[in-house]
């Protein structure tokens, strides 16, 4: 008895020391089997330097190669003309194009097949504001005119130009990097808005596409985007939406009816209750118990306790805890999804 | 005086303690450099593995065939594992066999330094990574140590035998301090507590039920003959043990000799299992033809291609991965083809073997579409691939997405629920999969026997919420048809027949209740679902979702109850659900009681 009393003891202690090594891990030289990031490397370092912005150690990096890295990821219009592909500026998700490394953002000619990819043009630029930059080597003009490109008739977006494949995740990118800018000429907020709502379910959350099961994940995507165009007040059933939200609450949270908890549903599903104002009806001791018992003994969390950590989990464990003021981390903003500061 | 002789000895003692592990191991030399190696030999590929407490560990995998059992390969104390591929490529020369070699935290490349606890966690790191190795087909694992190798290989047997076939152990000591008050009188006082580093085999062989192979070297010193028959007779539990002495041999010279390829191979064969697959899970390996087991640039002429390389230095770079030579030489390619909008069979190669490697890539996905087109090619064909490499990531976006636009373009729809169903057996509730179902349905008119497959399913899995979502969007015809009075009541029956099987099951009862809210039956109908749900609560008053239901039965402003009284019963609900039933979100209910008390001031 006593044995299982100190292990839940154990359990409970935010073991903050080791979760900044376990990030910091990332980035140095990676495994062999994270090959799969080569694509998305953009989104891990997301993870990994927001989640040092949480715990404080941000001011330790090397913000500089950091910063370069990433512009070095930006597609610029091409030098001689700028219309030229245009619709394939932002960010890409990594070097894997292999073009030559361009980190002051110097004139280049551009490619059919360099494209930018909506998610990493927001995780970019995130990255670039948690890092404190100053936007100077950002080229917001043709990262505007992309978005445009990438809006359908319907409302929705797609990630990249020409390829044909639209939910509500990219919406949602789509709606950040307005935000981060300060410019909406690349969104048509009515489409996008009635796109949205035409995605409610009668469970009342909302699915990644209209008429699909209501999902945490693509619930905060709806939300945050109707709260950042403005729009959210066009919901008409919000109490509905909040009770399907807070019903999600099983330890942690779960992301559809019936299916397992899982840490980083404590931001997605956490992060819509905040845009309601209504956060702290959840179970605050349940959920941080339950993020608690998924870290790692060498830092990081995961999806449920006993599997292997990754980044994603380990960020969106972070920022859960962070709503509920836990351990000093200070809270995320709700919409964007990292630390905006003042 | 005397306290002197007394201090020196403390000391000596706390650095003997302390530095055991600096002294033990001996990993030197440190580096020998491979690049020729690998370039020859394809079959070598470079692994680094990440342990569970951060440290980088190097490897090498020798793989002759995915079909071939495979041996975890733990080197002796001296030296690192590049010393090792003569050895190795001795081995695998003569017989069906795939060896990992791994080197040790503080030996070779891997960052870190020895230890005892550090070292098994590293032949663990080995050993989970080769689990998860989809692509190796046969499951017959063996693991190989000498000397040190030998404690890390028998430690980790011991941990894992359900998943190991067969132990060898070449020159294996039954313990640290008994190996040295073997090779030095002066350590025959030492006591047992002061070794902080053990490796106690001769605790851990007793044990062992796995098959284990001892071999010995007469003329070996260090770890002598004896010791190793010691550990062999102590193997009781075992299946079967061999034990064998290399005459006129020193352990660092034996695996010259024709006869240790035989002994290993003839162990290795006998314990080798046919079909060995892990217990329970639905395993649906990826098949490969013949065809595909064969590297794009053998198949093709590359020789007019530069390819174009991505600099992964990690004193220059940003999380530099470290990509598997397979994976570097295929993009290399790619990035080169790419550029020069190459538009060819060999091209479409590429992107098929790049798409197995690494199916999140958006861009290779993107240009085989466009190769497809190009090229004209038959999309039948490649609906077929698409089915091939399903298994590989069922939770992939792009390869539902690269489905769906393959399908649209061919206007076929004849073999998707085929495909679909093939990864809901897999995952019941893969939440692309019905996704893509619905999609299918909606853009080809498939409606009809849908509601069968959905009865179906959930007669598999009740509470499978995709299967009560999907059966929504069917009866509604995503939301684009007004369901009639009887469509209405023909859903409320099948959600209580559902919950007079199951009663707690939160899909079934959120589909109630949007039924319930939302409809034109009759009042004396309604009264009797009213009953009905009533029922539910009173045979089961734990079970908190007929209460819920009955609130927003007797608060929604839309529904035929609404009312004062029931606006007061309503908030008992809320009571009843924050103080008993649904405590964890005492909170939420408080807060609708309150929002009922604000509508009750308007009566």
């Amino acid at each position: 008895m006593e044995q299982k009393e100190e292990k839940k003891k154990k359990e409970l202690i935010f073991k903050k020391k080791q979760h900044i090594e376990w990030i910091k891990r990332f980035l140095k030289l990676m495994p062999t089997e994270t090959q799969d990031y080569d694509s998305n490397r953009m989104t891990m370092l997301y993870f990994v330097v927001s989640s040092l912005d949480l715990l404080g150690e941000v001011d330790n990096l090397d913000k500089k190669s950091i910063i370069d890295f990433v512009y070095s990821q930006q597609i610029l219009p091409d030098k001689d003309n700028p219309e030229k592909y245009i619709e394939n500026c932002g960010f890409r998700g990594g070097q894997f194009f292999g073009r030559d490394e361009n980190p002051q953002c110097q004139p280049t000619n551009s490619h059919l097949y360099d494209h930018s990819h909506i998610a990493m043009t927001y995780v970019a630029i995130a990255i670039l504001t948690i890092l404190g930059d100053d936007y100077s080597r950002l080229n917001k003009n043709a990262i505007l005119t992309a978005l445009k490109s990438l809006q359908l008739d319907d409302g929705s977006f797609l990630a990249i130009n020409g390829i044909y494949e639209s939910d509500m995740r990219y919406l949602y990118c789509a709606c950040c990097i307005s935000k981060m800018l300060n410019d909406w000429s690349g969104v048509n907020i009515e489409k996008a808005t009635k796109y949205i709502l035409s995605a409610q379910s009668y469970e009342n959350g909302f699915g990644l596409l209209p008429g699909r099961e209501s999902h945490g994940g693509s619930t905060y995507c709806a939300l945050a985007s109707l709260s950042m165009m403005g729009t959210l007040n066009q919901i008409s059933s919000k109490d509905k939406v909040i009770e399907w939200l807070i019903r999600r609450q099983l330890t942690g949270f779960e992301g559809r009816t019936n299916k397992m908890v899982d840490t980083c549903y404590s931001f997605w599903i956490g992060a819509s209750l905040k845009l309601f104002n209504v956060f702290d009806l959840i179970d605050f001791e349940q959920c941080s118990n339950f993020t608690l018992s998924t870290q790692g003994d060498y830092g990081g969390f995961a999806k449920w306790p006993d599997i292997v950590q990754d980044p994603l989990h380990t960020y969106f464990g972070l920022c859960g805890l962070g709503f509920m003021k836990k351990f000093d981390i200070p809270e995320v903003d709700p919409e964007l999804g990292f630390r905006i500061k003042k | 005086m005397f306290l002197i002789i007394i201090f020196i000895l403390f000391l000596i003692i706390l650095l003997f303690y302390c530095l055991q592990d600096q002294g033990l191991y001996h990993p030197y030399p440190k580096f020998s450099d491979i690049t020729e190696n690998l370039k020859k030999n394809l079959n070598m590929e470079r692994v680094w593995l990440l342990t569970k407490d951060n440290i980088l560990i190097f490897s090498l995998l020798f793989i002759k065939s995915n079909s071939f059992p495979t041996l975890i390969y733990f080197h002796g104390n001296k030296g690192n594992i590049t010393q090792r591929i003569e050895a190795i490529q001795k081995l695998m020369n003569s017989m069906d066999l795939n060896i990992f070699l791994v080197e040790y935290r503080g030996f070779g490349l891997s960052e870190g330094s020895p230890s005892e606890k550090g070292l098994k966690i590293d032949s663990q790191t080995a050993l989970d990574y080769l689990l998860k190795l989809e692509s190796l087909t046969n499951k017959n694992f063996f693991v190989f140590g000498r000397g040190l190798g030998a404690a890390v290989a028998i430690d980790l047997v011991s941990k894992n035998e359900e998943k190991i076939k067969g132990l060898i152990v070449e020159a294996p000591f039954t313990s640290v301090p008994k190996l040295f008050s073997h090779s030095s009188n002066l350590f025959r006082f030492v006591p047992n507590f002061l070794f902080r580093t053990k490796w106690d085999n001769s605790k851990l062989i007793p044990e062992i039920t796995t098959p284990i192979l001892f071999l010995s070297s007469s003329d070996e010193l260090f770890i002598p003959p004896k010791m190793t028959k010691e550990l062999y007779q102590s193997a009781k539990k075992s299946k079967e043990t061999i034990f064998y002495i290399f005459q006129n041999e020193k352990s660092e010279t034996a695996w010259r000799k024709q006869n240790y390829d035989t002994l290993i191979k003839d162990f290795i064969s006998n314990y080798s299992q046919s079909n060995s697959q892990s217990d329970g899970d639905i395993e649906i390996s990826y098949e490969s033809d013949d065809d595909d087991d064969e590297f794009f640039l053998q198949k093709f002429d590359w020789s007019d291609v530069t390819p174009i390389p991505q600099d992964e230095d990690p004193s220059k770079n940003l999380s530099p991965i470290s990509y598997s030579s397979e994976f570097a030489i295929t993009m290399d390619y790619f990035r080169a083809i790419w550029k020069s909008q190459e538009i060819s069979e060999r091209a479409l190669e590429l992107t098929k073997q790049m798409i197995k490697l690494n199916p999140a890539n958006y861009s290779v996905w993107g240009y085989r579409r466009f190769l497809l087109d190009k090229m004209g090619k038959n999309l039948k064909d490649e609906l077929v691939f698409i089915s091939d490499i399903i298994s590989l990531a069922t939770k992939n976006y792009q390869i539902w997405r690269h489905r769906r636009l393959v399908c649209e373009k061919l206007n076929y729809p004849n073999e998707e629920k085929a495909f679909i169903d093939s990864a809901l057996k897999m995952d019941e509730k893969n939440y692309h999969a019905w996704e893509y179902r619905l999609w299918v349905i909606e853009n080809f008119d498939l409606w009809d026997n849908e509601l069968e497959f959905i009865e179906n399913m959930i007669s598999k899995d009740i509470r499978n919420n995709s299967a009560w979502n999907a059966r929504f969007f069917i009866v509604t015809k995503k939301q684009t048809i007004q369901t009639t009075p009887e469509i209405q009541q023909r859903e409320i029956d099948f959600c209580l027949q559902k919950l007079a099987k199951v009663d707690d099951n939160e899909s079934a009862w959120n589909y109630l209740n949007h039924f319930i809210l939302n409809n034109q039956i009759k009042k004396e109908k309604m009264d009797f679902y009213l009953v009905k749900i009533e029922e539910f609560h009173s045979k089961n008053p734990k079970n908190r979702f007929p209460l819920i239901v009955l609130f927003h039965i007797f608060s929604d402003k839309k529904s035929v109850y609404f009312s004062k009284e029931n606006l007061l019963r309503a908030q008992q609900i809320a009571k009843d659900l924050s103080e008993n039933l649904d405590q964890i979100r005492c909170y939420f209910w408080n807060y609708k009681q309150k929002f009922l008390a604000k509508l009750l001031e308007n009566f």
